[in-house]
């Protein structure tokens, strides 16, 4: 039997009075990539944060390796193992490249294991290497999305939640994040979870997809199912 | 040739106690964005509680048993644990319930908080009969009973049997120390750093996993131990203090923490002393000019304010697309 890495049951949230998200459940297996498709403001980014905890959720139950996660405050869920990459939140522009990552690996007190982790992020995303004493301000926008994510991988985290990391760049960058996150699935056999407006390259690296209209998953399934769908053939007017 | 030397060393000794003050709203600003308008007055509750301390301390013999050192540090600490505690009640009374709100409200709220202090220093002091009050001025006994709302005779701490220069060396010196010890805090250790990354990204930095209510929180206790320290420095270098004197040190930290840039603390280092040069220069080359050196610091601060709005080191806000 396959382990879950995440499990979401019945989640709802809203934002005062405006209901964001209505009953979404979610499963993720160990080892798997999951994509969450949809337009703008169907509530993709405010799954990811309450996943997170900076969300509070109204109803239902989120369990992370089996174990429920739903009393913990955002930096337990951190040290738990969930680490969020999302570029739209910016970087700590007036930091090093440097400095950004080794805040990222804020729960990581041992400085050998710190350095060690360091070479292997440099490893995987070289273009940050060439940029260590540079400002986070100064970044490109591409560079900005490699920070975010190498940011977030650092922690080598149970879950790794992407939120639509190819937003904004050039369709080169494109190809080179959805490299970039399938080498970190198949290598170094990360969990993902991403969300996406970009459905057909989302999907080619994902091995499961869901698609989220108005706050409620309206259809789930395989990649082929997917892409055979209404709902992708016909991308989710934003 | 001396005049202007001596001229200098007031500047810079008039600039440390704007500056701790401006770091003081520099380090609330950094952390909620928010003008924390009491600064001053707590700095100068800090001063009137080392007085306070020191009164209780000297009618019950402590300086006769312990060495005078440990008894200045034992004030000091009082002092900072009492300030400490009003930055963590001007955070849970001022700030916090207005953490969702228009930038009006902790502004209002802080300076309300500002004037119960003031009051509160004023009428709490009326009733102590402060032994020094005779020092301050020639109608000593008169003094200590009229009360607080008169100037008070600050105990002197620093340097008791030594001279002026000696003085003015350990506030030089103490300055020194708080603005490097600080400087090691906020890039050395992960409390530091993760202030700074508070200040420059709040929802990335609760995203990372910094645990962002402690982090202000302590923020605001170290605020206020420093403010107790600056409090200490205002009223060492003036000799005596006032239960209004916050209002002051206030409106001129906050202005030297403008004019450097709010969101950096080293803004408020050249702020403060930009301040207090003006003031001083004007004071002592300009005829009359004590009387105006206020009102020329201010001018000058306008001007900053209009022709360099983001601060002297502050960094221009570019607008994200």
């Amino acid at each position: 039997m396959t382990q879950k890495t995440l499990e979401i049951s019945n989640i709802s949230t809203r934002y005062g009075q405006i209901p964001m998200l209505m009953n979404v459940s979610l499963e993720i297996r160990k080892g798997h990539i999951a994509c969450v498709l949809g337009a703008n403001g169907a509530g993709k980014t405010t799954l990811l944060k309450t996943i997170l905890g900076m969300v509070k959720a109204d109803t239902g139950s989120i369990k992370l390796n089996g174990e429920s996660i739903d009393h913990l405050p955002t930096h337990k869920r951190v040290e738990k193992g969930i680490a969020m990459a999302a570029a739209a939140f910016g970087t700590l522009h007036k930091m090093t490249v440097e400095k950004n990552l080794k805040m990222g690996a804020y729960y990581i007190n041992d400085n050998k294991l710190l350095n060690e982790r360091l070479e292997q992020v440099y490893q995987s995303f070289p273009i940050l290497k060439e940029r260590l004493n540079q400002k986070a301000g100064t970044l490109s926008g591409g560079e900005r999305t490699m920070l975010t994510i190498a940011r977030a991988v650092i922690n080598k985290p149970t879950l790794l939640m992407l939120d639509e990391p190819s937003l904004g760049l050039a369709p080169i960058m494109v190809e080179e994040v959805f490299r970039v996150i399938k080498k970190l699935n198949e290598k170094d056999n990360m969990t993902i979870l991403l969300v996406e407006q970009n459905a057909q390259k989302a999907l080619d690296v994902s091995h499961y997809g869901y698609v989220i209209q108005k706050g409620q998953i309206v259809f789930k399934g395989e990649p082929d199912e997917l892409r055979s769908s209404e709902y992708v053939e016909n991308p989710v007017a934003g | 040739m001396e005049l202007l030397f001596g001229q200098i060393i007031n500047a810079i000794l008039l600039g440390c106690t704007y500056t701790l003050v401006a770091i003081g709203f520099s380090l609330f600003f950094g952390v909620m964005d928010v003008v924390v308008f009491c600064a001053g007055d707590i700095a100068i509750f800090g001063a009137f509680s080392i007085m306070g301390a020191y009164t209780i301390l000297a009618s019950a013999g402590i300086f006769s048993v312990l060495p005078f050192t440990v008894a200045v540090f034992i004030l000091l600490l009082v002092a900072s644990i009492l300030c400490a505690s009003l930055g963590l009640l001007t955070y849970r009374f001022s700030v916090k319930p207005f953490e969702n709100t228009s930038a009006l409200m902790p502004l209002l709220s802080t300076i309300a908080l500002g004037v119960v202090i003031k009051e509160v220093l004023g009428l709490v002091f009326q009733r102590v009969v402060n032994p020094l009050a005779k020092a301050a001025a020639s109608g000593g006994e008169a003094l200590a009973v009229q009360g607080g709302r008169n100037p008070q005779a600050m105990p002197v701490l620093i340097a008791p049997d030594g001279t002026i220069t000696e003085r003015n060396l350990i506030i030089i010196g103490v300055t020194l120390f708080l603005l490097l010890a600080l400087f090691l805090f906020l890039n050395k250790t992960k409390i530091g750093l993760s202030m700074q990354a508070i200040s420059q990204n709040k929802d990335l930095s609760r995203m990372i996993g910094i645990n962002v209510n402690r982090i202000v929180i302590l923020t605001f206790v170290i605020g206020g131990v420093l403010l107790a320290i600056g409090g200490f420095l205002v009223g060492s270098y003036n000799t005596i203090i006032r239960f209004d004197n916050g209002t002051m040190y206030g409106t001129k930290g906050f202005a030297a923490a403008v004019v450097g840039g709010l969101s950096n603390i080293y803004g408020a280092i050249v702020g403060g002393m930009l301040l207090a040069f003006v003031e001083v220069f004007v004071s002592g080359y300009i005829p009359n000019g004590t009387a105006y050196s206020s009102i020329i610091a201010f001018v000058v601060v306008v001007f900053f304010i209009v022709f360099k709005p983001e601060g002297i080191i502050g960094e221009k806000t570019v607008e994200k697309v």
